[in-house]
C-alpha cells in the first residue's frame, strides 16, 4: 500500500540513494563542548596580550565580563594584599576582593578611567575602609600610601618617547636637586633605594618619594620637550 | 634611557617574595624598583607583604582567581543553563511523545475491535425458534437473551452458562454466549466459545469465526486474528468477507 510517509522517510532511501549529496562538505557542523571551549581558550590567550585600557575599552562597550575577568585577575594578588593589609584577616580579604570584583563590574562602566591600575588602590582601599566603617572599625593595621591624585589620573604612554641624551638633561635640569641626585643615582648608577639613601643621606621614605615624583616630573618635561620640537 | 618612560609590567608573586627578601639580583631589583616608582598598587601591594609576609599568598591567590574565571562566562553559563533546559524539555517531550505513540499503539487493537464490534439481537431467533416448534425456551436461556439484547452482556454470561450445561448442542446460544463473553469482558472465554461453535456448526461457521477475530483483536493478538480474517476475506459470505477486509486494511 502506498505510505507517502514512508516514501519521505525511507532511511534506506537515504542511505542507499546513489544521487546522495554529501551534506558534511556543503555546511559547517555546528559547535560542540570542545569547539567552544577551544574557541574560549584560544580567546582567553588572546586577551592576555591586551592592554589594561583595550580590556576596560571591550568591557564597557559589550558588558561582556570575560574582559573585566581578564583585566582584574591581573592585579588580583596586589588587590588582595591591599585587603589584607586593611582588614587583617584572610576571609574577610578573600570577600573583600570578590565583593570589589563585582561591584566594578557594575559600576566600571559608568567610571571615567584613565589608568585602570592606578586607579584601582583608590577603589580598593575606599571599599576596604567602608566596610571596617561598618564594623566599628576606622583605623587599618598601618597607613598605605595608595596612588596620589596626580598617579590616579596619570595616562599610559601610548607609545615610548623617543628622546635623547640631550632632552634628559634638559628635562633634569627643570627638576628639584634631591629630585635630579636621586634620579641620577638610581638611573644611572643603578643604585637600589638604600644605597640612594645611604649615598645621600636622605632617609629611605624620601628617597622614594623623590624618585616617584622625579620621575613623573621627568616624563612630563620630556613630552613637553618633544612637543614643542 | 627608556626605563625612564617605558610602561612596565606589573610585579609578579615571585617577584614581590624574592624582592622583600633581598634575594634579587641588580637587574631583577632594578625593574622591581623602576616599577614601583610608577605603579602605586603594586607599592601598595608589596607594603602589605614586607609588614605581613605570608607562605600561602600564592594558594589564596589562585583560589581567588579561579573564583573569578567561574564567574567570567555568565553568558556561557546561561547558555548551558538554557541548553540544559532545552535540552530537558525536549527529553520530557520525547517521553511524552513517546510514551502517547505506545499508548496509541497499545489502545489500536480496542479501538480497531470498538469500530468493528457490532452485536446482532438475539432475540429475533430465539421467538423464531419457538414458533417452528424447537424445543421450548430455556427460562435461563430467556434470561439470558434478555440481558443480551438489552446490551448487559456481563449479567447475560452466568445464564448462558447454565443453559448452556444442559444443551451444549444449541450452538446458536453458543454464539450468544461467546458475543456475550467477548462484549462483556471475558475474551478468553467467548475464544473458546466461539470456536467450538465454528468447529461445530458449519452454518454459523463466518459469523462465528468473525467474532472470533474480534476476540483475538481484543486479545490483542494481531497475528491470528489476521489469520481468520484473510479467511473470512477470501472465503465468508459477502457480508463477513467485506468486514474482514474492512479490519485487514486498519491492520496494514
Amino acid at each position: 500500500m502506498f505510505n507517502p510517509y514512508r516514501m519521505m522517510f525511507n532511511p534506506y532511501r537515504v542511505m542507499f540513494n546513489p544521487y546522495r549529496v554529501n551534506m558534511s562538505n556543503q555546511f559547517p557542523t555546528l559547535p560542540n563542548k570542545s569547539h567552544l571551549m577551544f574557541i574560549r581558550g584560544i580567546r582567553q590567550q588572546a586577551l592576555k596580550d591586551w592592554t589594561d585600557e583595550r580590556l576596560v575599552e571591550a568591557f564597557c562597550e559589550t558588558g561582556d565580563q570575560q574582559y573585566f575577568s581578564e583585566l582584574f585577575g591581573r592585579y588580583t594578588m596586589q588587590v588582595y594584599l591591599i585587603c589584607k593589609q586593611y582588614l587583617a584577616e584572610k576571609e574577610d580579604s578573600r570577600e573583600m576582593v570578590m565583593r570589589i570584583f563585582s561591584k566594578l563590574l557594575e559600576t566600571l562602566p559608568g567610571a571615567e578611567i584613565r589608568n585602570f591600575r592606578n586607579w584601582l588602590p583608590v577603589v580598593v582601599q575606599r571599599e576596604c575602609l567602608n566596610h571596617l566603617r561598618k564594623q566599628g572599625r576606622y583605623t587599618p593595621l598601618i597607613e598605605i600610601e595608595v596612588a596620589s591624585p596626580e598617579e590616579e589620573l596619570e595616562i599610559y604612554p601610548a607609545t615610548e618617547i623617543p628622546f635623547g641624551e640631550s632632552e634628559i638633561t634638559a628635562a633634569l635640569s627643570q627638576l628639584d636637586e634631591a629630585q635630579r641626585v636621586c634620579l641620577n643615582l638610581f638611573f644611572f648608577k643603578k643604585m637600589s633605594y638604600q644605597e640612594v639613601s645611604g649615598q645621600t643621606g636622605f632617609p629611605l621614605n624620601e628617597v622614594k618619594s623623590y624618585l616617584q615624583n622625579g620621575k613623573r616630573q621627568l616624563k612630563k618635561q620630556l613630552l613637553n620637550l618633544i612637543a614643542t620640537k | 634611557m627608556k626605563e625612564l618612560t617605558a610602561h612596565t609590567a606589573c610585579l609578579s608573586l615571585e617577584e614581590i617574595q624574592n624582592y622583600a627578601k633581598g634575594r634579587l639580583d641588580e637587574v631583577a631589583r632594578f625593574r622591581v624598583e623602576n616599577h614601583l616608582l610608577d605603579c602605586p598598587l603594586c607599592r601598595a601591594a608589596l607594603d602589605s607583604y614586607m609588614a605581613n609576609p605570608d607562605e600561602t599568598l600564592g594558594a589564596d591567590v589562585a583560589l581567588l582567581q579561579q573564583q573569578i574565571q567561574n564567574t567570567a562566562h555568565p553568558k556561557m553559563v546561561t547558555m548551558q543553563k538554557n541548553r540544559f533546559n532545552y535540552v530537558a524539555a525536549a527529553i520530557v517531550l520525547l517521553v511524552l511523545a513517546g510514551a502517547a505513540t505506545a499508548y496509541w499503539k497499545y489502545t489500536r487493537y480496542d479501538r480497531l475491535y470498538a469500530s468493528f464490534f457490532n452485536a446482532p439481537k438475539a432475540g429475533d431467533a430465539i421467538a423464531l425458534r419457538g414458533e417452528n416448534g424447537t424445543p421450548d425456551v430455556d427460562p435461563s436461556l430467556n434470561q439470558a437473551i434478555s440481558f443480551y439484547d438489552a446490551g448487559d452482556y456481563a449479567a447475560a454470561i452466568p445464564f448462558f452458562e447454565n443453559y448452556l450445561q444442559r444443551h451444549p448442542d444449541d450452538f446458536q446460544a453458543g454464539l450468544y454466549a461467546g458475543i456475550a463473553a467477548l462484549n462483556g469482558g471475558y475474551p478468553e472465554k467467548a475464544v473458546e466459545q466461539l470456536t467450538a461453535v465454528s468447529i461445530n456448526d458449519p452454518k454459523l461457521f463466518d459469523e462465528a469465526n468473525w467474532y472470533l477475530a474480534l476476540a483475538f483483536l481484543k486479545q490483542k493478538k494481531p497475528a491470528d486474528a489476521k489469520a481468520i480474517l484473510e479467511n473470512l476475506s477470501q472465503q465468508a459470505e459477502p457480508v463477513f468477507a467485506e468486514k474482514a477486509k474492512g479490519v485487514l486494511e486498519r491492520l496494514e
